[in-house]
């Protein structure tokens, strides 16, 4: 496994400008025989890869970099308060981005975390000073080596006694040949518990078998299969067109959210939107699934943190490159799974999209003929407003954990979730302004609907209200649509 | 000049002019939409999808113009969305980024998009953006402001982040669209702007894409 995660990445991002700056590539070292390979510069055409190898500060990010850890390159560093900062997981400070020659936590490191209640921020006072070998804080599960080999691990460190979702887990431990996927679907509805939550979504999307028997051998393969067709497609010459929006559009994603910001996430982004896109030429690349994908990669880095942490403030760096190699895979394949379902949204014309909106615009009329009405005569079309809602699955109306609470009831609704029941969802959404709506016109409707900020105090509760309105106009109108039309 | 800048909802204008703004993706529309209308720029900008909207009324001449300016998606792929908009449009603000030399090739292809899609008297501003990154400069002044007069557009460079001539571009566009609409002042339906001869507001085309079909009260024929 490990030969097959030996990836080497470009490390000389902030040393060019941001107009050319060094594309990311990737391929593999097979082994070390082939390093002639490694100097070719396969698939991009950018000056600067033309130089010779011995300029490329290049770093290789593998299993083996654990070694690299807490000794040589990080000594001079950590004289500073400042490095002492970074020993926690999650820092505050507005430092992050220097890339990925800082020390990370690897497996010797002690989970501590149960010991603060609040993770975000790990307090001064625990550090260990300068002269001595500083012991890291780390948020990373202790047994994280053995849930990347089987997801269901993550089980054995739960307190099952008081824990509030007792029958998931119950169910999750089930000790039966498969899963009755029925009932963990109707607890997904519901929401799941953070740490979970990557372990169900995998199930309900069919990425990881029911049958236990099979787990850990589809898990292995599917994330070869991964590495391998990174490699194929990363040794080919690069489709310009799409590699460039995708380039231009990582570093736009989530602007919001630190986790984001990291060059690692970055390059972990790029190369899996790539590969989707490689291999789904009727869509290609298009703005908005870099947002998908990013809930997907949140709940499985997730998967590997204690409970507490809050994977938004994650420094990668810290991590063990094989969790960041195997959550690539895994998040490639799980949104592969969703955007299967809506593929007909991101071809050309983007029919879907046109569809969803035709069928928004008919459901307002039947649950809110003065909205409608409203709408209409103000000549506000349902596109102008609602595209967004459904080219982005509302991400860019609602805060990230909202949406990934939106998320549970999708993939438990799945594969209907992120079309059919999405609809009904942008509706009740609608329907949440109908009353502000109706005393606008048409600017300030379409300003009104188009600023995110009406959603900023929004919690758990709203999002929950709006997938039970939607829930309800679905049982409704679902079968409804011909003759009521 | 600072008129109406947060919530410009306001009936008190004369002229009612829209525009577009197009280019490629990541050239800095947004944020020069942002900075003419509310005086902002946001660096940690996401992408556009599909169109946005936003508004700003000024004087020229004595007169009140809004402008109604509609915020194009960059990618290729939100062309059939993002084209419907141009129905109707008096202005077009066809952006580069001076520091990238592919979006200010990919000019002509918007121009051409224009032609296609847009009415046949609209008026088109070339604007190359980031002019604060001159150090990285891949277009020369010279070379874009001779594209413009050959094809005839108006030309400015402007920095969103510093604001430098971002008030002056769109009023240069506006002040062109109402010279010409009010030259044309008793044959403009085809500007799709129109001066009413009675007191009031003017609202001179609709907002929407079928604006053709619709027939009601914000539509003035």
């Amino acid at each position: 496994m490990s030969q097959v995660n030996d990836y080497v990445f470009s490390t000389e991002e902030s040393s060019y400008p941001p107009n050319q700056r060094s594309l990311p590539f990737f391929f593999k070292n097979l082994n070390n025989s082939s390093h002639s390979q490694s100097d070719k510069i396969i698939g991009a055409s950018y000056s600067h890869f033309d130089r010779p190898s011995g300029s490329r500060s290049r770093t290789s990010i593998s299993p083996e970099r654990t070694s690299i850890g807490s000794v040589g390159s990080l000594s001079p560093r950590l004289k500073t308060s400042k490095a002492l900062k970074r020993l926690s997981v999650f820092d505050d400070d507005d430092d992050w981005d220097d890339g990925i020659e800082e020390e990370f936590l690897g497996k010797e490191t002690k989970s501590l975390g149960k010991l603060y209640p609040d993770l975000e921020y790990v307090k001064p006072e625990f550090q260990q000073p300068s002269t001595a070998p500083a012991r890291p804080v780390s948020l990373i599960r202790e047994n994280y080596k053995d849930i990347l080999e089987d997801p269901f691990v993550i089980l054995n460190g739960l307190d099952l006694q008081d824990y509030k979702h007792h029958k998931l887990t119950e169910l999750l431990n089930a000790d039966s040949e498969s899963l009755d996927l029925n009932e963990l679907k109707k607890q997904s509805w519901k929401g799941l518990p953070t740490e979970l939550r990557g372990l169900v979504w995998q199930l309900l999307l069919g990425y990881i078998p029911s049958n236990p028997s099979r787990r850990q051998s589809v898990l292995q393969r599917k994330r070869k299969e991964y590495n391998d067709t990174i490699e194929q497609i990363f040794n080919k010459s690069k489709d310009q067109i799409i590699w460039h929006q995708i380039i231009i559009d990582v570093p736009r994603t989530n602007p919001s959210i630190k986790l984001y910001s990291y060059p690692v996430i970055q390059r972990l982004l790029e190369r899996l939107l790539y590969v989707w896109a490689i291999r789904h030429p009727a869509s290609g690349y298009v703005q908005g699934i870099n947002d998908l994908a990013t809930p997907i990669l949140q709940v499985f880095l997730q998967s590997y943190l204690v409970a507490q942490a809050n994977v938004a403030n994650l420094d990668p760096d810290k991590l063990d490159v094989e969790i960041l190699n195997h959550v690539e895979a895994d998040t490639f394949w799980c949104l592969t799974k969703i955007l299967d379902t809506i593929q007909d949204n991101y071809i050309h014309e983007q029919p879907g999209i046109m569809r969803q909106v035709e069928s928004l615009a008919n459901l307002t009329l039947r649950i809110d003929e003065k909205l409608y009405t409203h709408i209409k005569e103000q000549n506000l079309e349902f596109l102008q407003f609602s595209f967004r809602w459904m080219n982005c699955m509302l991400m860019r109306e609602l805060k990230m954990d909202l949406i990934v609470r939106m998320w549970d009831t999708y993939i438990s609704e799945f594969p209907k979730g992120f079309n059919e029941f999405h609809v009904y969802v942008c509706c009740a959404f609608l329907m949440k302004f109908s009353e502000e709506l109706k005393e606008m016109e048409f600017q300030e409707m379409i300003m009104y609907l188009q600023d995110t900020s009406k959603t900023e105090n929004w919690d758990e509760t709203d999002v929950e209200m709006l997938l039970s309105e939607a829930y309800i106009w679905q049982t409704l109108y679902r079968n409804a649509t011909a003759h009521l039309k | 000049m600072a008129d109406n800048m947060a919530e410009d909802y306001s009936y008190d204008y004369e002229y009612l002019f829209k525009i577009v703004l197009i280019g490629d993706s990541s050239v800095g529309k947004s944020n020069l939409l942002s900075r003419f209308t509310r005086d902002e720029f946001n660096l940690e900008s996401r992408a556009t999808i599909g169109v946005e909207f936003a508004t700003r009324t000024i004087d020229i001449d004595g007169k009140r113009v809004k402008a109604q300016i509609w915020d194009t998606a960059g990618q290729e792929r939100y062309r059939a969305i993002t084209a419907a908009y141009y129905r109707g449009a008096v202005g077009a603000l066809v952006v580069y980024d001076i520091s990238n030399s592919e979006s200010y090739e990919s000019v002509s292809r918007w121009l051409r998009e224009m032609k296609d899609h847009a009415d046949a008297n609209i008026i088109i501003e070339l604007v190359g953006n980031k002019s604060d990154l001159d150090h990285l400069r891949a277009v020369p002044t010279e070379e874009a402001k001779n594209f413009a007069t050959e094809n005839r557009l108006l030309f400015t460079e402007t920095s969103a982040l510093n604001a430098e001539n971002v008030e002056l571009s769109f009023h240069q566009l506006l002040k062109s669209i109402y010279e010409m609409v009010s030259k044309h002042r008793f044959d403009m339906d085809d500007y799709g702007a129109q001066k009413q001869s009675t007191s009031g507001p003017t609202i001179t085309l609709t907002p929407t894409p079928k604006d053709q079909k619709v027939s009601n009260g914000s539509n003035c024929c």
